[in-house]
């Protein structure tokens, strides 16, 4: 009876110490299941976080970053259904080749505060975004390069229109010599090179370069005998040798390759040097320019009654590489592109000159390795200031209207030019931008960052 | 018989006065016809100058139509009105005048 005595009662504690263990093995493992739960959504929300934030600084560039994170954890809360904190505690990490962002969701989970003394657990998801991106820190200037091949033949003492010039002062060949003056004191950043011809080559500068138009300006205005006096040949029309002259100068490889090259030739008769075949011989010049590349606009002074013949001969040299010996050529856009012209008074003669635009153009590139097909539309141009900040670049192909032509974003009569326009050519897979995004690579150095490829997550 | 010589006297130096001018005139091109005849005959690897060079010379500088080549000055054509697609009397259209632009790159 004793020993049931001692036994009694005794089972009370153990069963309490039981029920603890199971009252603790249950708030447990509900708040571990729950925890396991909210530990899932708050990945989500990492990620969902993750993805939207490298889509707003592909989108945008990078801005006020707190700013466009606020935006991105609207993104994230979308995707769980928890209430979730977001810490940006560990900054965007750039690189020249990407942009790593680091995005941390938390969720509260409550738990019994016999066990956990704070009364909740923090379930925090981890995201790792990785939005790649292109730098580049350079960017070249391109010029168009010119060579003006004016005709001092004898001819060229005539009035403009054949009429007699009340002055010797308003004869064709002043009237040309100011009309190139006109052009040359627009100070046009050009690869300028000048042949002055009659019986044979009169002038040539030494190359083509930037910087030939304050000697060209001196020269064109020089007296060279023709045409009022002889030149020891009697003041004919070389236009075969003028023309080979320009493809001499036009051919230095010290001239960028990738840039256009140009023949502006101005001339009011028919080629009669050399005496064998003196047209063929022209012709046969300006298929050599074709062939390296060069268009040829032509000028016919109309200082005679005899118009038909050098128009025709002016035309057989007139065009584009990939359009010979035409007058006009109608763009794939509609609009006409015109290679010969006549003038037949002075003031024809100023407008051809005055109507002369230099697009520079500014490229940076190539991308490597550029944006595929379906990725160019999106592309994001950007440059960097020194604070971190983006200025982001418009895509002109995608303005309205748009530019066609990389030209454009330096015309002066287009809107793009005073505004920060980039095109992309994805041919040579090389970014053309405007003047003012051009002068802060340049000069303030920014880099230019491109960004077309969507943010994956890595972790 | 004073009043003849008077009135022989006013004729002779009326027709100087006149003449005066048009042998100026005349000699001025002609030395100048002699003068871009000799220089054509210098083209031509000395040949001697015949008349046909200096009417041929002279009719350039008279503002004739002449055959081809660099020498083709002085003719009548009419400026055709401006530009834009107007006619010269010789039958040609003028070319508009639209803008060339170089573009730096191909």
């Amino acid at each position: 009876m004793r020993r049931r005595d001692r036994e009694h009662g005794g089972v009370l504690p153990l069963l309490l110490g039981m029920l603890l263990i199971l009252a603790v093995a249950f708030f447990g493992a509900t708040t571990i299941g729950r925890f396991v739960v909210a530990r899932q959504e708050a990945q989500r929300a990492a990620d969902a976080t993750c993805l939207a934030y490298g889509t707003i600084i592909r989108t945008e560039g990078m801005q006020v970053l707190s700013e466009q994170q606020r935006r991105a954890e609207v993104v994230g809360r979308a995707n769980t259904t928890l209430t979730v904190l977001f810490d940006w505690s560990v900054p965007p990490l750039e690189t020249a080749t990407a942009v790593e962002l680091t995005c941390r969701a938390i969720a509260r989970v409550p738990a019994p505060s016999f066990i956990w003394a704070a009364g909740t657990i923090d379930a925090i998801g981890e995201a790792k975004g990785r939005a790649a991106q292109e730098t580049i820190t350079d960017a070249e200037k391109k010029y168009p390069q010119l060579t003006l091949v004016l005709d001092y033949s004898g001819s060229m003492a005539a009035g403009m229109g054949g009429v007699r010039p009340p002055s010797v002062d308003q004869d064709s060949f002043h009237v040309l010599r100011n009309a190139a003056m006109t052009l040359l004191n627009k100070d046009y950043e050009l690869r300028y090179g000048l042949v002055i011809f009659a019986t044979g080559i009169r002038y040539t500068t030494d190359n083509v370069r930037l910087g030939n138009d304050e000697i060209m300006k001196e020269k064109v205005m020089a007296d060279w005998k023709c045409p009022y006096r002889d030149d020891g040949g009697g003041c004919m029309t070389a236009s075969a040798a003028a023309l080979q002259q320009a493809q001499n100068l036009l051919d230095d490889p010290a001239l960028p390759s990738t840039e256009k090259k140009y023949v502006i030739f101005v001339s009011d008769g028919l080629p009669t040097v050399p005496r064998n075949n003196p047209q063929g011989r022209a012709r046969q010049m300006a298929g050599a320019l074709w062939d390296m590349g060069v268009t040829i606009y032509t000028l016919h002074v109309i200082n005679s009654a005899s118009v038909t013949p050098l128009r025709n001969f002016m035309i057989s040299v007139s065009g584009p590489p990939d359009h010979r010996g035409v007058e006009t050529v109608t763009n794939p856009d509609g609009t006409t592109a015109r290679y010969y012209f006549n003038v037949n008074d002075e003031a024809s003669m100023n407008e051809f000159f005055d109507e002369i635009g230099g697009a520079l153009a500014c490229s940076i590139g190539p991308l490597d390795p550029g944006p595929a097909a379906g990725q160019v539309d999106r592309m994001r141009v950007f440059t960097k200031a020194q604070g971190g900040r983006e200025t982001q670049i418009m895509n002109a192909r995608l303005a309205a209207p748009p530019a066609n032509e990389i030209g454009d974003l330096w015309d002066d009569d287009l809107t793009f030019r005073n505004s920060d326009f980039f095109l992309y050519d994805a041919e040579d897979k090389m970014l053309y931008v405007t003047p003012r995004v051009c002068d802060r690579v340049q000069q303030q150095h920014e880099p230019v960052v491109i960004r077309f490829a969507s943010t994956q997550i890595v972790l | 018989m004073i009043r003849r010589g008077v009135l022989v006297a006013l004729l002779v130096s009326l027709v100087a006065a006149c003449a005066g001018p048009h042998l100026g005139d005349n000699y001025g091109r002609r030395t100048r016809a002699a003068l871009d005849a000799q220089r054509a005959g210098g083209r031509e690897g000395g040949m001697a100058i015949d008349g046909d060079d200096a009417v041929q010379v002279m009719q350039q500088h008279r503002a004739a139509p002449s055959a081809g080549g660099s020498y083709q000055t002085g003719a009548a054509v009419t400026p055709a009105s401006g530009i834009g697609g107007g006619m010269s009397s010789s039958g040609a259209t003028t070319t508009p005048i639209t803008p060339i632009r170089l573009d730096a790159v191909k």
